[in-house]
């Protein structure tokens, strides 16, 4: 359902402010959302002035150096810094994407950094991702086939191999559902963009045998019909894919599966 | 209003299940829209010709039998599809009790739109 205000516990409060020693041109100002459950007090905006001379490219470097350096406590999660994992997604300058990828350069003025939008936090910039997986785990992301496994690879052709390329390369780093509106509104009933690009992946793979199947368990008002096309997901995918047309696929499908 | 902060206790098995009915729904949204377009520059070809006309050039129109199908046929078809996109609308953004009564109340205005359309051009019909 829709909340436009936050509840009284989530509100975001100002925080502390950590001066650099010495400014120079190359400082730059991070608003860093913090939340401790244990401390049992409202979230709140902490500033960090940093210089960027200090640490390499990329806003996870920023990151790295303010944990480092300045405030052991500030919790997030990372992994490959490359781009692969999808661990460290979170809302930076407004728009959701990887911390790993992103450039500092890329912003300008003070830059905010917020955990995925309209989740549970877990602390800080840690969002409880759970229900998130479970929406994937759902959709049964493995191939499904009723004929004999062969004695090697089960061969596609190269077109229709062709038709994975720009399904496969999700990583489930979930930038795209947490900008959705429809899945901040209704994730516990819609599957949102995430889950169903990899439904339509395994629809659109030549040698899944289930397809019928798995249209049906995908046929509801609410786990498939809640995209109106708002296109947030695909804009803000750091992989560049289209969860939306992979959306509008399904929709085709549906109709023809009798 | 934090219902969906327990979304992560929603179980994979739950997950699954569907209601197995949708597509039917997003046909209907598409096809009134594409039959809606021939109607409405009717509609708007028809406002057109009898303007300036007068009350009883009005009336004489919407008395033409070819007429008044297409009045009620673009009525119904109009209300049909603004019954579904206000249903989207509630679905999005309301839940529980209030949901389902503001769908019964849209229906209820739609279904009123409807009979009154169907009323007018029978008492045309009837030559009052």
């Amino acid at each position: 359902m829709v909340e436009l205000t936050l509840p009284r516990d989530s509100k975001v409060k100002a925080g502390k402010r950590y001066k650099a020693a010495k400014k120079t041109k190359t400082t730059r100002t991070y608003k860093i959302y913090r939340f401790d459950p244990d401390s049992g007090e409202n979230p709140r905006w902490d500033t960090y002035e940093v210089d960027s001379a200090d640490h390499g490219p990329m806003l996870l470097d920023s990151l790295i150096h303010i944990k480092n350096n300045v405030d052991s406590t500030l919790a997030f999660r990372r992994s490959c810094r490359e781009g692969i994992c999808g661990s460290c997604a979170m809302n930076i300058g407004g728009r959701n994407t990887l911390a790993c990828t992103k450039g500092h350069d890329e912003f300008k003025g003070d830059i905010t950094i917020a955990p995925l939008p309209h989740m549970p936090v877990v602390k800080d910039l840690i969002p409880d991702l759970s229900g998130f997986y479970n929406q994937y785990a759902s959709i049964e992301p493995w191939l499904e086939s009723k004929t004999p496994d062969p004695e090697q690879e089960r061969l596609q052709t190269p077109a229709n191999r062709d038709k994975l390329d720009g399904l496969y390369e999700c990583i489930l780093c979930a930038c795209c559902s947490t900008s959705c509106p429809s899945y901040w509104w209704n994730q516990d009933k819609y599957l949102g963009p995430a889950a169903l690009l990899q439904a339509y992946r395994w629809l659109a793979d030549s040698r899944d045998e289930n397809t019928t199947a798995r249209l049906e368990a995908l046929e509801d008002p609410f786990k498939l019909y809640r995209c109106h096309t708002i296109m947030n997901c695909a804009q803000v995918c750091p992989k560049g894919l289209n969860p939306a047309k992979a959306i509008a696929e399904i929709k085709k499908m549906m109709p023809a599966k009798g | 209003m934090s219902d969906n902060r327990d979304v992560g206790a929603k179980s994979v098995k739950s997950w699954k299940k569907s209601e197995h009915h949708g597509a039917g729904e997003w046909l209907a949204e598409r096809g009134t829209s594409l039959v809606l377009i021939p109607l409405t520059l009717w509609a708007a070809y028809a406002a057109y010709s009898i303007a300036g006309g007068g009350f009883d050039a009005a009336i004489a129109f919407a008395r033409a039998p070819l007429n008044a199908g297409l009045i009620g046929l673009t009525m119904l078809i109009s209300v049909w599809h603004m019954y579904m996109g206000v249903k989207v609308i509630i679905d999005d953004y309301l839940q529980g009790g209030l949901r389902g009564f503001s769908i019964f109340l849209t229906f209820l205005l739609s279904a009123a739109l409807v009979l009154a359309t169907g009323y007018a051009l029978f008492v045309l019909h009837q030559g009052a």
